[in-house]
């Protein structure tokens, strides 16, 4: 049947910007699919200009309220790239449970909260909140775990403020370190388990439709790298990550205001399913125990998997926090005071893998400290591309489906990248009623 | 114990109001039980704090209509919110949802919100100079906030 089928699906988020899901197609041809983006831009970058390096990351924090604290890693580690500042390896090594708390958060929030009321077919948080509530409680009982992770790690459940370039302002004390290391033992895993086995029981439930694209990471050899390593695709190995630019090319498109981007392919992948895909070996025996539970195995190739390999995720996270803990705990904390030494002035480039995926934070300073020029690239943006391609092969597979069906598969498929459109202002609207 | 929460984003003009008022309450020399949380932009972590048992009050840029600087203590009761709209992201969640989301989980407590009218909300400025001349006005409501609620603490 060469069918007609115009989707139109407007997503308001608020105050201002949002991401519109546009299909037309006719007589069985299709003639558009893709996201729409209308985000006003945010000038992050000028907003940086002229700051000083012990400012920067403070106002990166604030980018995102669900992204924070990778931003301020990524930032961190571009100004240090860029003067030259060492760290140690106990700041490193606390940098590392600072971004996994960020990742259980945003992972399990992600995955419990919009991701699994599709797979119940409830609608929203609301109904799940009738039928499942333990599953909503087990949710907020792992963010509430990570912002405990942000408040003795960084001194601040949300945006840190211990963080510095060169180390930390404040140490975690070692019984502060031990509590939370218990709490990850006895609330953080049993919790994440339960999610694991909610997640397994709808797996059935989960589309079955494979696009096999390019899978974009950080990458390193000796572990599944959150905090540092070389870009790895999944077509053509590692590049180092001042090599950037020539990864990402980014490109302007009519539809979107947000930049897409590109490397081998028409698009590419960013997130947990490009890390799993390039760095499955390195999980850690739970995460990898709850990879199988959840019938998921690299290289995957479904998009919507990208909420199973959250999950997964959030286990590793727990339990390489809990080895990274025993790791200071054995040597005990050493009061040592954040590196204040700047040896050169000059460009940096930084990479982390924030919950969305790959991030890019590309400063050049000034002999005075102060910021020239910045570049920020997102995940969101990186993965805009591949959406759309995913929804052209996706649409024409579905096209006998209702009309309802095929627009839910496509609000579920730009759910699973969890895209990070507007998040800047919080501002309450409010209407009296007199 | 009251539980004060700034919510906001500093990048954003008089949208910083709430965590501005946090970090001005941790420096002040108040013997007042109350509890501090800068939430910064993440409604997930009001949520969180919605579902203690601890009474919570939130300070928030709002738009209310009225003149910029406004400052007006807002209930749920007496206010309609826009309807939860979840979308597509986590990016999608404001006060507004995680409220109703709260209340859908059983909070029965009424939501105390007071809200700031705005003047500006543009990238990169500080606070305007209306809003910063209502600092000292939500810094006594809080006070005034926290002594009830510490009243009603030494009753039971």
């Amino acid at each position: 049947m060469k069918k007609d089928l115009q989707i139109d699906v407007h997503h308001v988020t608020r105050v201002e910007g949002h991401g519109n899901i546009v299909i037309d197609m006719k007589q069985g041809v299709l003639q558009k699919a893709q996201l729409e983006i209308v985000e006003p831009p945010r000038y992050f970058e000028a907003m940086l200009k002229g700051r000083n390096f012990q400012e920067v990351a403070i106002i990166t924090s604030r980018i995102c309220g669900i992204c924070a604290l990778g931003h301020q890693m990524t930032s961190l580690k571009a100004t240090e790239a860029a003067l030259g500042i060492e760290i140690s390896g106990q700041t490193e090594v606390l940098r590392k449970i600072l971004i996994h708390g960020a990742t259980c958060q945003s992972n399990t929030l992600h995955a419990l909260f919009l991701a699994t009321p599709d797979l119940l077919s409830v609608g929203s948080v609301f109904s799940l909140i009738n039928t499942h509530k333990e599953v909503v409680l087990a949710a907020l009982r792992l963010k509430r775990l990570a912002n405990d992770i942000g408040d003795v790690i960084s001194g601040r459940a949300i945006h840190p403020i211990s963080c510095v370039p060169g180390g930390f302002t404040k140490l975690p004390t070692e019984k502060e370190l031990t509590d939370l290391r218990k709490k990850l033992v006895e609330e953080g895993l049993p919790d994440v388990k339960f999610a694991i086995e909610v997640i397994a029981s709808l797996a059935d439930k989960i589309p079955d439709f494979t696009r096999e694209t390019e899978y974009i990471s950080v990458y390193s050899d000796k572990e599944y790298s959150f905090y540092d390593g070389d870009i790895c695709s999944s077509d053509s190995g590692t590049t180092p990550v001042e090599n950037y630019l020539e990864v990402t090319n980014e490109f302007v498109v009519p539809h979107s205001s947000s930049k897409h981007a590109r490397f081998n392919r028409s698009s590419y992948f960013v997130g947990a399913l490009a890390r799993f895909n390039n760095s499955y070996k390195f999980l850690k025996p739970k995460a990898k125990a709850a990879a199988e539970k959840l019938g998921l195995s690299a290289p995957c190739f479904n998009p919507y998997m990208n909420t199973v390999a959250q999950m997964v995720e959030v286990t590793h996270c727990i339990e390489d926090s809990i080895e990274l803990m025993d790791r200071l705990l054995s040597g005990g904390i050493k009061p040592e005071k954040a590196n204040n030494e700047i040896t050169q002035y000059g460009r940096g480039i930084a990479t982390t893998e924030v919950p969305r995926g790959i991030l890019f934070h590309d400063y050049t300073y000034n002999r005075q400290g102060n910021i020239e020029a910045a570049n920020c690239v997102i995940p969101t943006g990186q993965n805009l591309a591949n959406i759309d391609d995913d929804m052209k092969k996706l649409v024409p597979e579905i096209i006998e489906e209702s009309k309802e069906d095929i627009t839910l598969k496509l609000e579920m498929l730009v759910r699973a990248y969890d895209p990070c459109i507007s998040c800047s202002v919080h501002m309450l609207d409010v209407e009296f009623v007199f | 114990m009251l539980k004060v929460i700034g919510l906001g984003n500093i990048l954003r003009g008089d949208d910083g109001i709430g965590p501005v008022i946090i970090h001005k309450l941790e420096e002040s020399s108040w013997s007042l039980p109350i509890r501090l949380c800068d939430a910064g932009c993440d409604a997930f972590t009001i949520l969180d704090q919605l579902l203690g048992s601890e009474p919570v009050i939130i300070i928030d840029c709002a738009r209310m209509g009225k003149e910029p600087g406004t400052v007006q203590k807002i209930s749920a009761k007496d206010s309609e919110l826009l309807p939860a709209n979840l979308g597509i992201s986590l990016h999608g969640y404001s006060l507004s949802e995680v409220w109703q989301i709260a209340r859908s989980m059983g909070v029965k407590n009424d939501l105390a919100v007071i809200g700031v009218e705005p003047d500006s909300v543009y990238f990169n400025s500080g606070l305007s100079e209306v809003v910063k001349k209502s600092i000292p006005i939500i810094m006594q409501m809080v006070a005034e906030e926290a002594k009830k609620y510490a009243e009603k603490d030494s009753h039971h």
